[in-house]
């Protein structure tokens, strides 16, 4: 499990620049928007759509990558779920102190 | 003892058929050679053996277990011949991500000693196969299959690379492909020719003649899996 955890989040410092740029437009909806219910809706569309282009950027700028990955006995399907869970980890606690700070 | 078994690969591209009914075994302790020419499918059963590629029929059993995707058994370790690493990766991290169990083992080679702290990506094409080919031989999996290990390498590092084969095979089982033929003979124990989709047990130095795999009159080495004359 903690080596799974390491592999993930060594996949995940590779997806992170483009899902970082979404993540933080969900996080500006989340502070700067009127109508915080719409910026609430909005956010799991935000944020999927960030995961997703840093995963299709992932498959044509690194696909050749994919062997060193699966060498250490991961499916890429199984590590790409954990740096999504990451990756959530990560932005549930931005949200809930965007949250905080908006209050 | 661990053994590795593929039973009955059959693969086609089209109406092109590669392998058919093919038969690979490998056990810990030993290293198995394959040959075969250009475009036999030596790459493509590493990959079926793998679980990368799909094939007509596969049947691959690691110590008795049936596995559909046997990479996921964490018990195998694939160097391909495009093989490639995330970019801006150091040495030392590398090493650190992708061995434990020989960690220390592999980091203390004066090769990887002396370029720990320098970035993959600055490595001549050469030395990098060679930090790749270094890295599946002490990978912690048990069962290595090397795909062209020796393209790249000058001589001594062909050498080298052949040597810690050799130290290494006591803990490991190792498949091999290479066109560096003498080199491949002399350093396996089990010899396997592709060649007319099927496989060949290769016992005499003769046969490799006979199959057509090379030339009347080439140099063929002495090899552990060519019996003495009685």
């Amino acid at each position: 499990m903690q080596r799974y955890f390491q592999v993930s989040l060594f996949l995940y410092a590779r997806l992170w620049p483009l899902n970082a740029v979404f993540s933080l437009a969900g996080l500006f909806f989340i502070v700067a928007s009127k109508n915080l219910a719409a910026a609430y809706i909005l956010l799991p569309f935000v944020k999927a759509g960030g995961y997703a282009g840093s995963l299709a950027l992932h498959y044509v700028r690194a696909s050749r990558t994919h062997l060193f990955y699966r060498n250490m006995g991961f499916s890429m399907r199984s590590l790409f779920a954990g740096s999504l869970g990451i990756d959530l980890c990560i932005f549930l606690v931005l949200a809930i102190l965007a949250i905080l700070c908006r209050r | 003892m661990q053994t590795l078994t593929a039973d009955s690969i059959t693969k086609s591209f089209g109406s092109r058929q590669v392998l058919n009914g093919v038969y690979l075994s490998c056990q810990t302790g030993r290293v198995t050679g394959l040959l075969g020419r250009n475009g036999s499918g030596k790459s493509t059963l590493l990959k079926i053996v793998y679980g990368i590629e799909p094939a007509s029929f596969q049947h691959v059993r690691i110590n008795g277990r049936h596995y559909n995707r046997p990479y996921r058994s964490g018990l195998l370790h694939l160097l391909s011949q495009n093989y490639e690493i995330p970019a801006q990766l150091h040495t030392g991290s590398f090493i650190g991500i992708s061995c434990f169990k020989y960690r220390e083992v592999l980091s203390a080679l004066p090769f990887v000693k002396d370029r720990l702290n320098m970035g993959i990506h600055t490595l001549s094409g050469g030395e990098r196969r060679f930090l790749f080919v270094l890295a599946a031989i002490y990978s912690d999996a048990p069962f290595v299959l090397l795909d062209e290990p020796f393209a790249n390498l000058s001589p001594l590092l062909a050498e080298e690379a052949m040597q810690h084969i050799k130290a290494m095979k006591a803990h490991k089982a190792f498949v091999l492909t290479d066109h560096r033929y003498a080199q491949l003979i002399s350093c396996s124990d089990d010899l396997i020719l592709l060649h007319n989709n099927s496989n060949y047990t290769i016992r005499a130095p003769e046969e490799l003649v006979r199959y057509g795999y090379l030339p009347q009159g080439a140099f063929i080495p002495e090899s552990e899996s060519f019996p003495s004359p009685l």
